[in-house]
C-alpha cells in the first residue's frame, strides 16, 4: 500500500531493522528507502540510536550503595540466624573455648560474624560473642583470633564476613559514576569525649555519644564548646572510611585503652547505622581499621 | 575480586548454600552481580536514589524468595528479573500521573521542553551524553525503557533479556524498535556530537557491540 511517495513511519522503520518485517513488506519499504532521503534518514537516525545507547558506558555500583545494600543483607542474614539460633546459644557473654569447639560444634555457624582482620590482629587476645540486640534484630560480633570457632568442620560458613562487609569500602573504585550525586561537602565536627570504647561495649558506647551529641545542638554553646573543626587528616581519614558520606559522630577517642578514632553513621530513618574504629594511622589514604559494627535501629 | 569468600562456587551452589543456612552465601552472590544489577536498576530508573531504593527492595526479596527459584533459568537471570520488576513498580507508581499513556505525544512534548533534554551540549563530554541519554529516557514508556535498557544499553542479547522481562523475544524487538523511534526526536541533536557517531549510521545494523555485549546473564557459571 505504501509506494514511493508515501513516508514510512519511523516506528515501521525501526521494527523493519529490527527484524520484525519481512517478505512483500519489506521489500517494498527498501525500495522506498532507496529512493527517499527524508525516510532513509529517520532509517539512519535509527540506527544512531542504537549506536548512542550502546555508547553511554555503564558504572560501577557506587561504593555507598554497596556498603548500604551489603548491610541490608548482612541484616537480613543475621535476622534469619538470630530467629534459627537456639536461645541459649546467645547467651551474652559467651566465651567459646579456644580452639576447643571444633570438633563438636553446630555444623556452621549460626549468625554472621563481621571482624577486621586488623582488629583480629591487635586484639587477639580475647575470644567472645558480643550481643547487641533491638528491634528484633541480632547484632552479632564475633572475634576472631584465628584459632577460635569451629573453622574445619563448618568450611567456608565460618569464614568472617570481613572480606564482603569490609572490603568495599577500601577497593577504590572510581567513583565517576555521573549519575552519583557528589559527596556532601565534610560539614561534620570532631568530639573528643575521652570515652574509652570496649569491644564488648562498643555499639552501646557509640549509641550513647550519638545521643550525648543530637542533645547537644551544633548552635548551643555546651555544642560549640565540644565540637572542632576536624583536621585535614582526620577530614580525609573519616570520608575515607565512609566513602564519602558525611559521617554523623567523629569521636577522637580510645579503644581498648589504645588511641583510636570512632566514625558512625547514622542517618535520619537510616535502620542500618554503622560505625568504624579507626587506628592512629588512619587517612586519605588507608582506613587503619580496627572494627565496624552495625547499630540497628533503636527503641523500635 | 569480589570472590574472596567463595570463589570456587557457582552462582546456583551459592544459592543453595545461602538455602541451607549459610549466612554469607547471598551476600557473595549480590556482590558477584552488583555492578551489571545496578547498571539495570539505575538506566531503568534514570536515579540513583531510587536505583538503590529498588535494588535493596529487591536484593531483600530474592533473599527471602530464594526458595522460589526454580533453576530453570540463571540465577542472574532470576536475579535480573526481580530488579528489573522492582525497578518497573517504582517507575509506574512514580509515572502513572506522567508518561503512562503511550501515544501521549503532547505529554512527552511537555516533558521534553521541560529542560529534561538539553537543547545543546558539549562535545567533548561523555558525561553529558550519558545525562541527555538518561534525561531521554525518561521520555519513553517503562516497558519499552526496561528492554531497551537491557538490549541497547547493556548489550543483553535478545533471548536473555526476553527471560529476565518474561515476554517473548519478538516482543522485547517490539519493545525495543518502538522505543527507539520514540526516542529518535529527543536525541536526534546528540548524534554529532558523540563518538558514536563516528561509527556511521549503518553500525546500527551490525550487531558490532563494545564490551558491555559480552557480558550475558547465562554465563553466571550455574549452567
Amino acid at each position: 500500500m505504501r509506494r514511493h511517495s508515501a513516508h514510512v513511519d519511523a516506528n515501521v522503520l525501526a521494527e523493519l531493522s529490527a527484524g520484525l518485517i519481512s517478505g512483500r513488506r519489506a521489500t517494498r519499504i527498501h525500495a522506498h528507502l532507496a529512493g527517499c532521503q527524508r525516510c532513509a534518514s529517520v532509517s539512519a537516525g535509527l540506527s544512531g540510536v542504537r549506536v548512542l545507547l550502546a555508547s553511554v558506558p555503564p558504572s560501577p555500583m557506587p561504593e555507598v550503595v554497596t556498603a548500604r545494600l551489603n548491610a541490608a543483607i548482612a541484616a537480613e542474614a543475621a535476622a534469619r540466624s538470630a530467629a534459627a539460633a537456639a536461645p541459649e546459644q546467645l547467651t551474652r557473654g559467651h566465651t567459646p573455648q579456644p580452639g576447643g569447639t571444633a570438633g563438636g560444634g553446630p555444623p556452621q555457624r549460626r549468625w554472621p560474624g563481621w571482624t577486621s582482620p586488623v582488629a583480629a590482629r591487635a586484639f587477639a587476645t580475647a575470644a567472645a560473642v558480643c550481643l547487641i540486640a533491638a528491634g528484633g534484630y541480632a547484632a552479632v560480633q564475633l572475634t576472631s583470633s584465628g584459632s577460635s570457632g569451629p573453622s574445619v568442620s563448618a568450611g567456608p560458613a565460618t569464614r568472617t564476613r570481613a572480606g564482603t562487609a569490609v572490603g568495599p569500602y577500601h577497593v577504590g573504585a572510581s567513583r565517576e559514576g555521573s549519575q552519583v550525586q557528589d559527596p556532601p561537602q565534610p560539614s561534620f565536627s570532631v568530639v573528643t569525649s575521652g570515652t574509652d570504647y570496649k569491644w564488648s561495649t562498643l555499639s552501646a558506647q557509640i549509641e550513647s555519644e550519638l545521643s550525648k551529641l543530637s542533645r547537644v545542638g551544633p548552635d548551643t554553646q555546651a555544642g560549640k564548646a565540644i565540637r572542632r573543626t576536624p583536621t585535614a587528616e582526620q577530614d580525609a581519614c573519616a570520608l575515607e572510611v565512609t566513602s564519602g558520606v558525611t559521617p554523623t559522630l567523629v569521636d577522637a577517642a580510645r579503644y581498648q585503652g589504645h588511641p583510636a578514632t570512632i566514625v558512625a553513621l547514622k542517618q535520619q530513618g537510616d535502620p542500618y547505622a554503622q560505625a568504624w574504629v579507626v587506628g592512629p594511622k588512619c587517612s586519605g589514604a588507608q582506613s587503619d581499621q580496627l572494627t565496624h559494627v552495625w547499630l540497628y535501629a533503636s527503641g523500635g | 575480586m569480589t570472590d574472596r569468600i567463595f570463589p570456587e562456587l557457582s552462582d546456583a551452589q551459592l544459592l543453595k548454600r545461602h538455602l541451607q543456612g549459610d549466612p554469607d552465601a547471598f551476600g557473595q552472590l549480590f556482590l558477584r552481580h552488583r555492578d551489571r544489577l545496578w547498571a539495570v536498576a539505575l538506566r531503568t530508573l534514570c536515579d540513583p536514589e531510587e536505583a538503590a531504593d529498588a535494588l535493596q527492595e529487591a536484593m531483600i526479596s530474592a533473599f527471602r524468595r530464594a526458595g522460589d527459584f526454580r533453576g530453570d533459568s540463571a540465577v542472574t537471570t532470576w536475579l535480573h528479573r526481580i530488579v528489573v520488576n522492582a525497578s518497573l513498580d517504582r517507575l509506574r507508581r512514580r509515572t502513572a500521573h506522567a508518561v503512562s499513556s503511550v501515544g501521549d505525544e503532547g505529554t512527552l512534548d511537555l516533558l521534553a521542553t521541560q529542560g529534561r533534554v538539553p537543547a545543546t551540549t558539549d562535545p567533548a563530554s561523555v558525561r553529558d551524553t550519558a545525562l541527555d541519554v538518561e534525561a531521554a529516557l525518561r521520555l519513553i514508556p517503562p516497558e519499552q525503557r526496561a528492554a531497551l535498557v537491557l538490549v541497547d544499553m547493556l548489550g543483553y542479547p535478545v533471548a536473555d533479556a526476553a527471560a529476565i522481562l518474561e515476554i517473548s523475544p519478538g516482543t522485547v524487538k517490539s519493545r525495543c524498535a518502538r522505543g527507539r523511534a520514540r526516542l529518535l526526536p529527543h536525541v536526534e541533536h546528540l548524534r554529532g556530537s558523540t563518538p558514536a557517531a563516528e561509527v556511521g549510521p549503518e553500525a546500527g545494523f551490525s550487531r558490532n557491540r563494545t564490551a558491555t555485549g559480552s557480558v550475558s546473564p547465562g554465563q553466571g557459571g550455574d549452567g
